[in-house]
This record gives structure tokens, sequence and C-alpha cells, in this order.
């Protein structure tokens, strides 16, 4: 019935009301992508914890 | 089994969604998905029901049914044990809704959200409840899903993950509602901004567990409420733009862009909605209500239970899209809550409930099809996943028993507040449901619950109910009985608080206050007399409340008629005007302005103002005869047939259209045909209009005749010859007193004014339409008069009192009458009045008739000598 099937959310951490919009499957991807930036911050807080020796 | 339009069909709720709103958002593109629905469908206003409270309308939307019938009466009810109150729950609900009558046909159903339907019921399908959304802890982890929100109960893992806790929404998120926020960090911490923040959430968590069945559960019929609009308006539609002069300008800035993202918002969940269904879905989208978002927003919010819904407007909005609906995106009127369920069963080839007050939107569906009815839905046999008996209950009965328990030593007493606070909310619930009786026309019904609750709690909105609900039953004498004891009332109060004030500070200024009469009794008084008959006192008083309250609709509409029943047409437009200030699309006030223009021969912004009318409320056979009548004046005859033919169709017994059918045919468009069959009609059917004026003896009715004759108005009377002890041409028709017997006489009294006494008036044939004024005058004076004619000793105490019982019996007789009769209109016209007001009874008479009548000579004909010794 849309006639907008091909539009694209980007979905970062951050979210948007967009993300929210696309129901379930923007509500999971937007968590796999929080899940993501924080697995990649605690592995940077890590690295640079390593390399300063805190 | 009748015609199958739909094969799936898709509600989705917006509570509070309003026309005013989305349209600039439309003009604008900001809401393309809606945008779309409507281009492929059809739109239109959705008419509430009162009182606007969401509970009770969801329930009626779902159910077809008023309050009183489903159980849902109000947002709250007593919970079992006695602790209090607690949110109305799907316990509350007495009858099926549709997804139970579904769930009997083997139909799949989807329900998410919807208002009350906590706790789920075991329907064949899914359901989550409304509390599905409501986060109970602060950290999503400790967040659980409580028993009752999700059928079945093995799904309640896999909805767990789509909802959405207010700590998961990012600035990202929230700063379309509230830009400032991003750099604004203090105004993080305002409430507002968590409302907002929970609104999003709890929005969030509904459209994700929609979306998620959608996709990947079968169905049938799928229903979706989103409760966000009407939160988001209510948090922040006092900064909606334009500014007003009371709000400060800093919160505006930080809060006017709330309701607009609110609905963008919408329309953007809308749109992936639209994406999840297939062209064999047929989608229904509205609102229980609207929300005042111009000059109509209130300026404070009542301090009373549901005092927020002062912010709700009569009109809601409805969308229907897909198979079984008409594809033109046009315009539909006359839709209203009450007719959403018949709708869904008609286009599911399922039978209405003969017991369902509304109706099926017919005239939106592309095909033409009769749907079935069937007695009551509550006697299909058959598993419809409603609560079991046992639990489904009235907890106001329930509370009681609890109470009687308590009295008996069997339970604990809950503590006073908590009993107070159930007394009270009992006492509202009643409230809402005597007014949702009156809302659909069963004032009789609504009386005695009113009566009640007044008596108990002296509660001033009551007695104001009640007021209005005598006052459309015409008991007047009821009415000002009320706007005494309210006066009394007010005036107690105001000695409460001089009380309080003087406590504080002896010399506090409020203790000089003097009462003053509060505006809703001028209006309550305003209208009585209006009704009684009485404009030249109604006015003042009309004038006056709307010096205080000048955006009141009620106030201007009764204003305009009673200059438009004055002829004042200039003054009478003025207010129609201002009516339309206020609500742009009152039908009343188009069709008000719209004669004022026709009779001061302004006919094609007339036209334009009826058509206005009929855009907002096509039902309304006197707007099609209006409209008729000035296409007449402009010559446009094919049109004006058409208009008096939809009248007509509408208000078969409206005669003068049928009349004017009957001349257009003939002269202007010769049609033979058509004009034959209106003559057939008009000899056969409805003979004719004509004019009675009865009354007790002594009451004035000859003088009345002789009004009407002066005043240009033909009379049937004996053609009897005056003498010097008789100067004046006696009123009588002999005839008429042969009515029991012979009726020929009355061919010839068709558009004319007959006399008859009181008592003959049940043998009127009902094939004629009859317009009767009746004189009234009071009883004891009367008789007087009658005594004195006699040439009898005449003072008030001999008077015979069975003769006085006798008229008394004689009256009532009348008004039982008829008020069973179709075709009788009556004007009662007060001897007094007459006497001392000639010129306004006549305009008033002149109004009731629809005739032209020369008012001066009829008040000529009232002797100055009566006046004189009426004064004494």
């Amino acid at each position: 019935m849309s006639q907008n099937k091909n539009r694209i959310v980007e979905i970062g951490p951050q979210g948007s009301l967009a993300v929210l919009a696309l129901g379930s499957v923007g509500l999971k991807k937007w968590r796999e992508a929080v899940r993501e930036a924080q697995e990649k911050e605690a592995k940077s807080k890590k690295k640079d914890g390593e390399e300063t020796g805190k | 089994m009748a015609k199958k339009l739909a094969n799936k069909i898709l509600v989705i709720g917006w509570d509070a969604a309003e026309w005013s709103i989305i349209e600039p958002l439309l003009q604008q593109g900001k809401m393309p998905a809606l945008q779309r629905l409507m281009s492929e469908g059809v739109y239109g206003r959705l008419k509430t029901l009162d009182p606007p409270l969401s509970p009770m309308l969801w329930t009626s939307i779902a159910t077809g049914l008023r309050a009183d019938k489903h159980g849902v009466c109000g947002f709250v009810e007593p919970i079992p044990t006695g602790e209090g109150l607690r949110p109305v729950t799907s316990t509350s609900r007495k009858v099926k809704a549709i997804w139970n009558m579904f769930t009997q046909e083997n139909l799949k159903s989807n329900v998410v959200a919807w208002w009350p339907s906590n706790p789920v019921e075991q329907i064949n399908g899914v359901m989550v409840s409304n509390l599905y959304q409501v986060a109970t802890k602060a950290a999503r982890e400790d967040w659980k899903m409580p028993d009752g929100t999700i059928h079945p109960k093995e799904k309640e893992e896999e909805m767990m993950e789509f909802r959405v806790h207010p700590h998961e929404i990012t600035l990202n998120m929230v700063a379309p509602f509230v830009p400032n926020i991003v750099e604004d960090i203090e105004l993080r911490k305002d409430k507002r901004v968590a409302s907002v923040i929970k609104i999003i959430a709890n929005a969030a968590s509904v459209h994700a567990a929609s979306t998620h069945l959608m996709e990947k559960t079968e169905w049938d019929f799928m229903a979706v409420y989103h409760d966000a609009i009407d939160h988001f308006c209510h948090t922040a539609m006092r900064y909606h733009p334009p500014l007003r002069k009371h709000i400060d300008e800093k919160e505006f800035d930080n809060f006017q862009h709330v309701v607009e993202a609110g609905y963008q918002f919408h329309d953007m969940m809308l749109e992936r909605t639209l994406e999840l269904i297939d062209d064999q879905t047929t989608v229904i989208l509205l609102s229980d209500h609207g929300f005042y978002s111009d000059h109509r927003r209130p300026l404070q919010i009542p301090k009373e239970p549901s005092g927020p819904a002062a912010e709700h407007s009569p009109y809601g909005v409805i969308v229907m899209k897909g198979p079984g609906i008409k594809n033109t995106g046009e315009e539909i009127t006359g839709a209203s809550v009450i007719d959403i369920t018949p709708t869904i069963l008609a286009l599911s080839g399922l039978p209405i409930g003969n017991d369902m007050e509304g109706k099926a939107l017919t005239y939106a569906f592309s095909e033409d099809i009769q749907p079935e009815f069937i007695p009551s839905w509550e006697n299909r046999e058959g598993f419809s996943g409603m609560h079991d008996k046992n639990v489904v209950e009235d907890p106001w009965a329930a509370q009681e028993a609890l109470q009687q328990l308590v009295e008996l030593g069997y339970i604990e007493a809950m503590d006073d507040n908590k009993l107070e606070q159930v007394a009270k909310a009992k006492l509202e619930s009643d409230y809402y449901v005597a007014r949702n009786m009156i809302d659909g026309g069963r004032l009789k019904e609504a009386i005695p619950i009113f009566e009640r609750i007044f008596a108990e709690s002296s509660v001033i909105r009551y007695g104001q109910r009640m007021a209005f609900a005598y006052l459309s039953l015409k008991r007047y004498d009821k009415v000002a009985e009320i706007i005494a004891r309210l006066k009394e009332i007010e005036k107690a109060d105001l000695e409460d608080l001089k009380k309080k004030a003087q406590e504080k500070n002896p010399k506090d200024p409020f203790l000089n206050k003097e009462f003053e009469e509060p505006n809703y009794l001028d209006f309550i008084e305003g209208l009585m007399l209006l009704a009684l008959n009485k404009p030249g006192k109604a006015l003042p008083l009309l004038e006056k409340v709307q010096q205080k309250n000048p955006n009141s609709l009620d106030v201007a509409l009764n204003i305009a008629k009673i200059h438009k029943l004055r002829k004042s047409y200039s003054k009478a437009e003025k207010q129609y005007i201002k009516a339309l200030a206020i609500d742009e699309r009152n039908a009343a006030a188009h069709h008000g302005l719209g004669i004022c223009l026709l009779r001061q021969n302004k006919y094609d912004i007339a036209i334009d103002e009826f058509l206005s009318a009929l855009e907002s409320n096509f039902y309304m056979p006197s707007v099609h005869y209006h409209l008729g009548e000035a296409l007449y004046k402009v010559e446009d005859f094919s049109e004006a047939a058409e208009a008096f033919e939809v009248a007509i169709h509408l208000a078969p017994g409206m005669t003068k259209a049928h009349k004017w059918l009957f001349e257009i045919y003939t002269d202007k468009l010769n049609d033979t045909e058509k004009a034959s069959k209106q003559k057939e009609f008009l000899d056969n059917n409805i003979k004719g209009e004509i004019v009675v004026v009865t009354g007790l003896p002594k009451t004035g009715s000859s003088l009345m005749m002789e009004m009407l004759q002066v005043g240009g108005m033909p009379i049937l009377v004996d053609d009897t010859e005056t003498t010097d002890k008789s100067p004046k041409k006696t009123m009588e028709f002999a005839k008429v007193n042969l009515i029991q017997k012979d009726i020929s006489w009355m061919v010839d009294a068709r558009g004319k004014a007959v006399k008859m006494i009181v008592q003959l008036l049940n043998y009127l044939p009902p094939n004629y339409n009859y317009k009767v004024i009746q004189m009234n005058r009071d009883i004891s004076e009367l008789m007087m008069s009658q005594q004195v004619h006699l040439g009898k000793k005449a003072t008030p105490e001999t008077l015979p009192l069975k003769l006085f019982n006798n008229y008394l019996s004689q009256l009532s007789k009348l008004n039982t009458w008829v008020e069973a009769q179709p075709n009788v209109q009556v004007l009662k016209v007060e001897f007094d009045d007459l006497i001392e007001n000639p010129i306004e009874q006549a305009e008033i008479i002149a109004d009731f008739l629809g005739e032209e009548l020369d008012f001066n000579s009829m008040a000529k004909v009232i002797n100055p000598e009566l006046v004189k010794i009426k004064k004494k």
C-alpha cells in the first residue's frame, strides 16, 4: 500500500523518531546499534587503559 | 449472510486527533501518509459522544453501545478488595466488543493497547493490554510484564522486547518536540520534558508491538490504539501557536513544537503501518474526540474530576480506505463514534445488532449494500473470548457488597478518605452515564439519575445538567426550581469562602463581595425565557452572558435566533458570524446566516452558506429546503428541484417542499410526470397543513384568530352577519364541532387557520400536518373571567375546584396527545404575553407559521383597554 517502500532510514546509536517509527524492525536495529556502540566504546576504553597502563 | 466487502480490517485509533491541527500540516506536506490515505479513500469529521471521556468513548467505538449498556463509565472503578480506586479495567465491560464478535465468527483479531483492555481477553488472536507500555520501574531491567497483559500468555516473552522504556529515549528523539533541549541543559529537567519522553516511549512501544504482530501473525481484524496525541496535547496545547497573551514567551518558545511534532511522529508511524498491509486490507483511522487548538482553548482547566476534558472538542476525525470504501478522496458527513462497530460489521458481511444505536456508514462504501440485522450480539451463542461471567462484574455493585461485609464486621473497613473517594467517584460515574443518556436523547431516563446525585451531593455541575435536561423536556417549573436551588448553593458557597477568608484576614476586601448571579444561571434562565416565548426578556440576559463569555457558541446562536425571529436580519447576521468565528464549521450557524441572507435577497451568498452547512452535516432537511428556495430565486430550477427532493427524502412530511416541487415541475421544468407524482402525493398522503387555534375557554383564542386574519393569514370561519349586539364577526366554524363524524370540510381548511376546542384535537385525522397555536392563561384568572361572563360572583375563593381540576386534566391530556403526534407542531402563547407584548408575540407566531405576517396590524387588534384592565 505504501508508495515509499524504498525509503532509507539511517540507524545510529543516537536513534531518531524515524527509527522508532519503523516499529519492531527499527527498534531491534537501533538497539543493536546501541549495543555495538557500547561494545566499541568499552573496547576503546579498554585499549586506552592498556596503552596508558591504567 | 450479507455481502462481505472487506476481508481484513485495520482500525487505528489516534486519541484526540483533530482536523484543525491536521489541516495546516497537510497543506505544508507534513503528514504525507495521512494525505495519501485520505486521497485514496474518504475522510470526515467524527462526532463524539458526551461526555468526551476516552475510556467510555473507545468502549462505545468497540461495542456500538453507550456507557449505561457497555458498563465502562469513567476513568476509575473501585478496587474489588476495597482498597480504594483503580483505573477502569476490561472486566467492567458488560457486552461484547467487536473482537469478541469476530472470535465468535472464527475470525482472528489482534488488539493492541485498546482502552480499557486490561486484563486481556481470551480472544481468537493476540491481545496486548493498555498497561503493556506503561513502565512501572525506573530501570528497564526491573520492568516485569504483569499478569493479564498479553494473550496468549506464551507470547509474553516475545512481546517483552518491543516495550520501550523512557530511559531509552534519546536527545535526538526528543529534539523535534523541544528543540531548545539541545542547548539548554536545565530545560532537560523540566517535568513537561519528562512527560514528552514518557509519551514518546509509550507510543513507540505500542507501535513496535503492533507492527510486530502485523508482520508475524495472521489476522482478519486488527485494532491499535494510540493515546499519545491526546497526551501531547494535554501537556502542551497551551503553547501551540499562535502565542496567546497570558502565555509566557519563554515557555512558548520551549514547547510550541510539541503538538506538531506529535502529529508528524504519528504520520511516520502510519507510513510504516501502511507498508505492512496488503491491498486487501481496509483501513479505518479515527479519533474519539477532537482537541481545541485555537481561540477556543480554555484559559483554565476546571478544577473538577475529568476537568481536562474541557480541552476536548466535539468532533474527531475519520479516514477510511481500502476494499469496500469509495476511493474518491471525498469528504463524508454525519459520522459518529457510535457508528464504527456497525460499519465494521457491515463491511465484514456480519449482522448489526438492533440494540446498537449507530448506523453503518454505507454512504462511504464502494457498493450499495443492505446490512443485515439481528436483535443483539449478546444473545448470539458461541465462544467469544469475553471474560468469564464470574470475572465480569459491576465494580460499583461489588463495592457496595463489600461495604455490607464491612458493616457486618466480616472485613476491615476502608479508611474514611478512601470511602469518601469511592463515594465521590460513584456519583461522578453516574453523572457521566446520565450525560451520555442525554446525548443519546434519553432525557427521561437520565433525569432520575440527576435528581438522585444532585440531592445526594448538591454538586453544582449536576444541577446545571439537570436544568438543561428539564429545559429540553419543557418542564419549566422544574427548571425554575433548580435555578432557585443553585442560587442557594452558590450563596452558601460564597458565605463559606467569606468565613474562611475572615479567619485568615478580617480585613480581606473579599468580605465585601456581594452575591452576583453566575453566568451559567443567567444562561439557563435566558434559554428558559426564550422557550417560554419571551424573547424580549431573554435577550438582555443572553447579551449579559455573551459579554462575560464571548466565546460561547450556544449563546451567539440563541441571540441570533431572537434577532432572526424579530426579522432583524442584520443583527442576526452579526451573531451568526460571531458563532462561525467560534466554530467555522457549525452547521446551524451557516444555516441561520443563510436564512438571514436569503430574506435580504442576497441569494448567491445565501446559497454558499447553505452549502457550507450541508458540508458539515448533510442530513438537515430544512437546510436543503432553504437551499431549494434560494436556488429557485436565482432561477436555477433544476438544482432547486434537486434540493427540495433531498429535503423530502430526509423529511417526507415536509408539505412545503412538495408544494415547491409541484410548482417547479409544472411551471418551470414542464415535467408533467414528476408534477403529477407530487400532486398525487400531496392529495393522498399529506393533504396539506392546517393551522389550529385552540385553548381553554376565555384564553384568547378568538383574539388570536382575529390577529391572524388582520396579519394576512387566511382563516376558516362561518359567514355570519354582525349585529349591534355582536359588532364583531364570530371566529367560529361550526363544522369543526362535528369532526368526529365529518372531516370533509378539512380540504377547505388547508393553508388556513381554524379555531377548535381542546377536547376535539385528538379527532384530527393523521393525513394532514397541523400547526397548533395553543392559548394559555392562568387558570384561576380565566375561570374568574368566565364567572364574570356568566354573571356570577367571582373571587378566587368562590371558584369551583372541580372545574379547575378538570381544566388541568384537559391540558395534561393535550400535552400527552401532542407528544405522540409526529404531524403536529405546537406553539404555546401566554395570554398575558400577548396583551403585554403583542408585537413580540406576533413575530413569534409568524416565525412558527413560516408566514410573512403584518406584525403591526396584528398588534393593533389588542385593545388598549384590555391592557389597562390587565395592569390593574
